[in-house]
């Protein structure tokens, strides 16, 4: 069974009232970014994760996790 | 936008083997130079990622991680797409003469074009799913 990086971006994201937009700002990406990551299409980088965890001011490991 | 270019580059390569035969002619040095043009700015929008009249933050955004993943995976499938089409050219010009100039033209077209259409499939899939 391959492993997958899942996260917990949009219940995050959504309990702290921000758009895809305003997340992606915070970071400094597109929206396009923002939504394939929290699609599972896109895996992030270590940086980018570290980012929209601070962002959501939430550790990472919380953020993100592996599936098996 | 990139599947636009990538049409226009396609069509442009079949009225040049359409008329090949008059490649010698000032016309068909227009032609030549025409896709020559076109294919360094297509390769230089792929590996700079466009965006050239935008300021640096502009350009650093729209660079962001998941274009250059886009990018790259255009990259790779061009790279295969380049290495078939020359083991193809090699098979076929055993059999059939193919030009050195015809040859050069076909790889660099085939390679261009399997990455610019890779990278815009990536893209649109992506802007469709925001």
């Amino acid at each position: 069974m391959p492993e997958r990086l899942a996260n917990g971006l949009k219940e995050k994201r959504t309990e702290l009232g921000l758009t895809q937009a305003e997340l992606a700002e915070r970071v400094g990406v597109t929206r396009k970014t923002v939504n394939t990551v929290e699609n599972g299409v896109f895996t992030p980088s270590a940086l980018l994760a570290i980012k929209l965890a601070r962002a959501l001011s939430v550790p990472v490991e919380k953020l993100f996790w592996i599936e098996r | 936008m990139l599947f636009v270019l990538a049409a226009v580059f396609l069509s442009q390569q079949a009225t040049y083997f359409s008329g090949r035969h008059d490649l010698a002619s000032p016309a068909g040095h227009v032609k030549i130079a025409a896709w020559l043009v076109l294919s360094i700015v297509l390769l230089l929008m792929l590996a700079t990622g466009g965006g050239w009249f935008r300021s640096a933050g502009v350009r650093a955004l729209l660079n962001d991680e998941t274009t250059r993943e886009h990018r790259r995976a255009g990259f790779v499938s061009g790279f295969w797409a380049a290495c078939l089409a020359a083991i193809v050219i090699y098979a076929v010009d055993l059999f059939e003469p193919i030009s050195g100039h015809d040859t050069v033209h076909i790889i660099l077209t085939v390679a261009i074009a399997t990455a610019m259409l890779t990278f815009g499939r990536l893209e649109r899939r992506a802007h469709r799913d925001a």
